[in-house]
């Protein structure tokens, strides 16, 4: 396995029911990959679930940011009847999304999930997960290209709101060509690919790549919660794409 | 208005000079821009001075204006720096010569000065990426070459561009600057070279990348009463045109033009009463090769995809419709961000006055030089004629 590249997330929808897991497997386990964790997954839960802005949504056992909510435009309310909380299960963690107050038996789609979820380089994910952290921050560029937390989360509102679209061009970034904040990363992941989207409401984006497979002219894409990096002591998460 | 001429040019050695300040580098150019003045009663003095540089590295990024003038006879003299990226002294030529045009005064000093070299991996990484889109290209873990490499891709896609046509431009621009003492890279390449060469995004290669340069270049330009007293030979400004677009590639309507140019160009070319028909040679802004490309069909050069064959078949070099970056452009002179639109403007001065040695386009009467910022977010560009 390349580090870094994976298949997506395994993910079950039904009518009450949304689950999403790890996408890596360690021996019989699955485990958060360095780029996802339980805020990433529960924006994938909400988004596959369809929920629209203003629905009421209670969270529980899960740290989810103000940018989160205002990123997915869901509501907090304690007597919602969705209810998003992350389980532990006998084969790792999930998020799940669920009506009613008993959490649901997920133990199965656990078990569906690790079957399909690609095995895991637990040295190469180590080395990404370091590879990530202490990043050039504002006390080392003071006068740089420096974004600061806030403006950085008011921008990924906005960026978590895009729509499905198509690449309308790519490229591998390899050594020399990242920025600072990403060379760490480059050294231990190797060239990564970023896309440049033509959304479907026909905005313009651009986003490091998260799909298996290289991307291509023209082939449909998604937007997903990922996270970047960090700095100054707290993930930076940002939206990457994937195959729609 | 009042027309504007070029009465003395010159540039420091660009390249890789770590122990040159900004304030040093920018003193050397400044000398032989004074030394090329034909008619030495000069007493060194400018009535007002346009400085651009983006203070690459945080090295004095306030009041630098001053700190460059302290060292010549001009100190006194109302300053300002102009900072527009890569740009920038691209703009303090139009801001110069603006100001000379109006009358505001008669002898004006634009000039452009980078340090770029003495400063970390991270230091420069850093700051190679801050005239780019920061919130959103540069957290997409984006710099220049790989927005950049976007274009290419997507000018290959739409019109067949090949890397052999991208190879064409690096070659040229080698050789070219390898008969240029003050280039950075002075050493010819072969296109196997250059297409065997790292990828640095893909599908740019190192050889399609400009390096990283120190340096800095002067000019003084004079109101048409004043030319006497300095040259009997001048170069005349005679079309001034800049532009903007949005500083993000990917909210532009194209991927394979840069609207900057298209504009700006448009508004030089009518200023001067010229065509793209007219232009004996270019200067134009090749920080990667597909940018010579893209940037000799939005000057009017070629048809929208035709930049590659043209390059290809030579049309470009000498010999060709029109010689573009005789000097080795920024691929092989070097580009020292906030001085290379002055650079551009010091390679036009010696071809326009047949001073070029080696590397003289023959039989030039009419020259354009094309300044860029960022990946086409600002674009300054110039016509310049010799004297009749």
């Amino acid at each position: 396995m390349k580090p870094g590249r994976r298949t997506d997330a395994a993910t079950v929808a039904k009518t009450d029911l949304h689950v999403h897991a790890p996408s890596l497997q360690v021996g019989g386990e699955l485990v958060w990959p360095f780029d996802e964790d339980e805020v990433t997954a529960a924006w994938e839960t909400v988004h596959a679930a369809g929920l629209r802005e203003g629905d009421p949504v209670l969270a529980q056992g899960l740290e989810l940011p103000a940018w989160w909510w205002a990123g997915t435009g869901l509501r907090p309310d304690p007597d919602a009847a969705w209810r998003l909380e992350a389980a532990g299960t006998q084969v790792g963690p999930l998020v799940v999304l669920h009506r009613g107050p008993g959490l649901p038996d997920v133990d199965t789609v656990a078990r569906e999930a690790l079957e399909t979820a690609t095995r895991l380089d637990v040295e190469a994910q180590a080395r990404l997960e370091e590879a990530a952290s202490e990043t050039p921050c504002a006390a080392d560029f003071p006068l740089g290209a420096y974004v600061a937390a806030p403006r950085h989360e008011a921008i990924l509102v906005d960026r978590m709101r895009m729509p499905a679209g198509r690449i309308a061009s790519w490229t591998t970034v390899g050594a020399g060509a990242a920025p600072s904040e990403f060379r760490r990363l480059q050294e231990a992941q190797g060239a990564y690919h970023v896309v440049l989207v033509r959304s479907d409401d026909g905005r313009g984006t651009v986003g490091i790549w998260a799909g298996q497979e290289p991307p291509a002219v023209e082939a449909p894409v998604r937007p997903v919660l990922r996270r970047l990096l960090r700095q100054e002591g707290a993930w930076r998460y940002g939206v990457k794409f994937l195959p729609a | 208005m009042r027309r504007v001429a070029l009465v003395a040019a010159g540039m420091s050695d660009f390249g890789n000079r770590p122990t040159m300040t900004p304030a040093s580098l920018f003193r050397e150019a400044w000398d032989r821009m004074a030394a090329s003045i034909d008619k030495p009663a000069w007493d060194g003095r400018v009535d007002e001075a346009w400085i651009g540089t983006v203070g690459f590295g945080g090295h004095q990024p306030g009041n630098s204006a001053a700190l460059f003038l302290q060292a010549t006879p001009s100190l006194g003299a109302p300053a300002q720096r102009v900072e527009n990226a890569c740009a920038s002294s691209g703009f303090a030529i139009r801001d110069a010569a603006l100001a000379v045009q109006s009358g505001a005064c008669d002898v004006a000093l634009a000039a452009g000065v980078e340090s770029m070299n003495p400063y970390s991996r991270d230091h420069r990484g850093y700051w190679l990426g801050v005239s780019g889109d920061t919130e959103v290209e540069r957290m997409a873990g984006l710099t220049f070459p790989g927005v950049y490499a976007l274009m290419a891709r997507a000018h290959m896609d739409a019109y067949g561009t090949t890397g052999e046509h991208l190879a064409a431009v690096s070659v040229k621009n080698h050789r070219n600057g390898a008969r240029n003492p003050h280039a950075q890279f002075r050493k010819e390449i072969t296109t196997a070279k250059a297409l065997s060469s790292p990828l640095v995004a893909d599908p740019l290669r190192l050889f399609d990348c400009c390096g990283t340069t120190d340096g800095a270049a002067c000019l003084l330009l004079v109101a048409e009463e004043r030319v006497g007293a300095f040259t009997d030979r001048p170069v005349w400004l005679t079309g001034v045109g800049a532009a903007t677009d949005t500083l993000a590639l990917h909210d532009r309507r194209s991927l394979t033009a840069v609207e900057a140019t298209v504009r700006a160009a448009r508004a030089a070319y009518e200023t001067a009463g010229r065509t793209a028909a007219d232009v004996d040679l270019a200067e134009v802004h090749d920080c990667f090769t597909i940018a010579e490309l893209v940037a000799v069909e939005d000057l009017g050069f070629f048809p929208k995809g035709k930049g590659g064959p043209a390059a290809a078949e030579g049309l470009l070099d000498h010999g060709g419709d029109v010689v573009v970056n005789p000097s080795g452009g920024l691929k092989a002179k070097g580009h020292p961000l906030g001085a290379t639109g002055a650079g551009q403007a010091v390679e036009v001065f010696h071809q326009l006055r047949g001073t070029a040695d080696d590397r003289q386009v023959e039989g030039a009467r009419v020259a354009l030089t094309h300044n860029v910022g960022g990946s086409g977010a600002t674009c300054a560009v110039h016509l310049w004629e010799a004297e009749p």
